[in-house]
């Protein structure tokens, strides 16, 4: 018998009982796009994080005080930045620039929490102190105005680039440029504002300013750094990089002093992290997907009973065990292909609604797992009523009312 | 020529505990073109017989032939194949399939023989014509009165051309005007050179047949050839 004979007698049967089949598709429906809509949400997450960190830049290194165990995330074992254990200083940041081969360049880079004020209005933010060159490696150059210069760098002199929250908070928009700005008490000439940037894992990246490190030093006794920048200049050079520096540092510094990440690094262990959070997810949606698998498998068994008679006037006429077997099998993959159909065109109008609101991202494989899986659902749900219906003894089928 | 023989055919249900001797050593043969009625009281064996000569069932001992060719010891795959083939059933309550038209009922064992839906269309209908029925070929089986569901369902048992018609209480279901007249084409099919087996308790149709089993507990007590 031909299979598509076969396509045939299923549909016509789905469309009979259409209230049953739609609540049986619902199932697998229901499952499906819960999937899709979980496993956009997990990969979208992913791609957000994802395009954070290039922005950090995928061919720097990062070196912070105190010895960072990345196995407990976080868990320092003693100092913390500006402690007095903190033994990373400009000095050792300028030692290390000049005796490092793999370094495009070494990015000094201290940060302290303090107040700044302009006319009456206050506002409290982070300083960052660092060299000229931060503006190349860190992409922030100035929007308007310029970056200090090296000269100023090495004059310690009193000037400062701000970022645009400042200026929009303290300045209320108006030209910032030329104006002294108080930091602590102390004056600074505003040469530049920076580039906007928006918010990084939810803070406020134009919250800044910006001043020379030496003026840092100087000004507010920052002689401790908060990190230091390692720029290799490509991705490739990362490991080499972060061996070298380790060696150097260690010589410098002592080994218990200092940690290294590379973003690279970071990234490959939050994507791991990510990948079996949204892999969790999938497989919460996918639990729908086997119950809608048990409500198929539920109403093909009605069915069978319902149409025992039927079952066993084909057997009669001539249809073999497999004619049969095939009908119920197509019977039940057609509904849940159809469930799954519309599980992935719900999910995906779902994620593309929430898409409004967070990042989320169908993929391709998601797609083709839940119809993939919503098949398999049809066919592993449907085997047991179709072979039960192939079984049937035409004489007691017939005989069935 | 004979179309079905029955060898020392007996049929034991549940033979390990309780056996229920349903058909005990049947001897039957039925020629080509002949029309017999097979009777007796309920519980006697019909079923059974007519069971194992439309292929339904398999002999515990003994031996079916149907066209010469020992079916006896066949698996359910080739049991469909020989029923889709050689016999043509005919049931108390029609057994048509409620949701798809007459056409389609009557085309439905032409589906499981591989042919093509134009050559399937083509001979339901002439089939159809022959009962009578050609202008009802779309009509659901909800929309015929009794006795037309089951000239439907003859014109169904005719189409493969079958070697053997097996029509069980063929007017168990009808009033007696539907009942004659289905009579009448069975008998009318039967002087066309089909070959009839018909279980009835209808003496009316009995005495159509050339030829009357009796079976009582299981044995054929008169009418064997």
């Amino acid at each position: 018998m031909e299979i598509l004979e076969t396509f045939k007698i299923a549909l016509s049967s789905i469309k009979t009982n259409k209230t049953r089949s739609s609540l049986t598709a619902l199932g697998i429906i229901i499952g499906v796009a819960s999937v899709i809509l979980l496993v956009s949400i997990g990969a979208g997450l992913k791609a957000y994080i994802n395009q954070q960190f290039e922005e950090l830049g995928s061919d720097t290194i990062l070196i912070s005080p105190g010895k960072m165990n990345f196995e407990n995330m976080g868990g320092r074992e003693d100092s913390f930045p500006g402690a007095s254990a903190n033994k990373l200083t400009l000095e050792i940041s300028e030692k290390l620039e000049k005796r490092s081969k793999t370094a495009e360049s070494v990015l000094p880079i201290s940060v302290k929490s303090l107040t700044v004020k302009f006319g009456r209005e206050t506002l409290s933010t982070s300083i960052l102190g660092t060299t000229e060159e931060y503006a190349l490696i860190r992409n922030s150059p100035a929007e308007k105005g310029r970056f200090f210069s090296e000269s100023e760098v090495s004059g310690a002199r009193k000037v400062v680039v701000i970022g645009k929250t400042i200026q929009k908070e303290l300045f209320l928009n108006k030209d910032p440029l030329g104006e002294l700005l108080i930091l602590s008490g102390k004056k600074f000439k505003v040469i530049g504002i920076l580039e906007e940037k928006g918010s990084t894992f939810g803070q406020d990246q134009d919250n800044t300013v910006i001043i020379p490190i030496t003026t840092a030093k100087k000004q507010f006794d920052l002689d401790k750094l908060t990190y230091i920048y390692v720029k290799t200049g490509s991705i490739d050079q990362v490991e080499k990089a972060s061996k070298e520096t380790e060696k150097i540092l260690e010589e410098l510094v002592g080994e218990d002093s200092f940690s290294i990440v590379s973003p690279t690094e970071i990234l490959t262990q939050v994507n791991s992290i990510l990948s079996t959070l949204t892999l969790a997810l999938g497989g919460i949606a996918a639990i729908s997907l086997l119950v809608g698998g048990i409500g198929i498998m539920n109403i093909m068994l009605v069915s069978v009973t319902e149409r025992t008679k039927e079952i066993g006037l084909r057997k009669a006429i001539g249809a073999q065990p497999k004619d049969i077997m095939i009908q119920f099998l197509i019977e039940s993959v057609v509904l849940s292909i159809l469930g799954g159909t519309i599980g992935i065109l719900i999910g995906s109008l779902g994620s593309a609604v929430l898409g409004k609101f967070l990042t989320t991202r169908v993929t391709f494989w998601s797609i083709g797992l839940s119809f993939g899986v919503s098949t398999i659902v049809g066919v592993v749900f449907g085997v047991m009523p179709a072979a039960k219906a192939a079984k049937l003894n035409p004489i007691q089928a017939l005989r069935h009312e | 020529m004979i179309v079905l023989e029955l060898a020392g055919a007996s049929k034991v249900y549940n033979p390990e505990e309780n056996p229920v001797y349903a058909l005990i050593d049947a001897d039957l043969r039925v020629k080509r073109g002949e029309f017999i009625a097979i009777i007796g009281a309920s519980g006697s064996g019909k079923s059974t017989m007519i069971n194992l000569a439309g292929c339904l069932d398999t002999p515990s001992s003994g031996k079916v032939i149907i066209d010469g060719h020992d079916v006896s010891n066949l698996s359910e795959a080739e049991l469909a194949k020989i029923r889709n083939e050689k016999i043509g059933f005919i049931f108390q309550s029609y057994n048509l399939i409620p949701k798809i038209n007459a056409l389609e009922n009557v085309s439905l064992p032409l589906l499981y023989k591989g042919i093509s839906a134009k050559k399937r269309k083509q001979l339901a209908e002439k089939v159809l014509n022959q009962v009578g029925l050609k202008e009802r070929a779309s009509h659901m089986p909800n929309q015929l009165s009794g006795g037309e569901q089951q000239r439907v369902a003859i014109a169904r048992a005719l189409i493969t051309n079958p070697s053997l018609i097996i029509a069980d209480e063929p007017t168990g279901n009808l009033d007696s005007k539907s009942g004659k007249a289905i009579m009448k084409i069975i008998s009318s099919l039967h002087k066309k050179g089909k070959t009839i087996m018909t279980v009835t308790h209808d003496l009316n149709i009995a005495k159509l047949a050339e030829r009357k089993i009796t079976l009582k507990d299981g044995k054929i007590i008169n009418g064997n050839s």
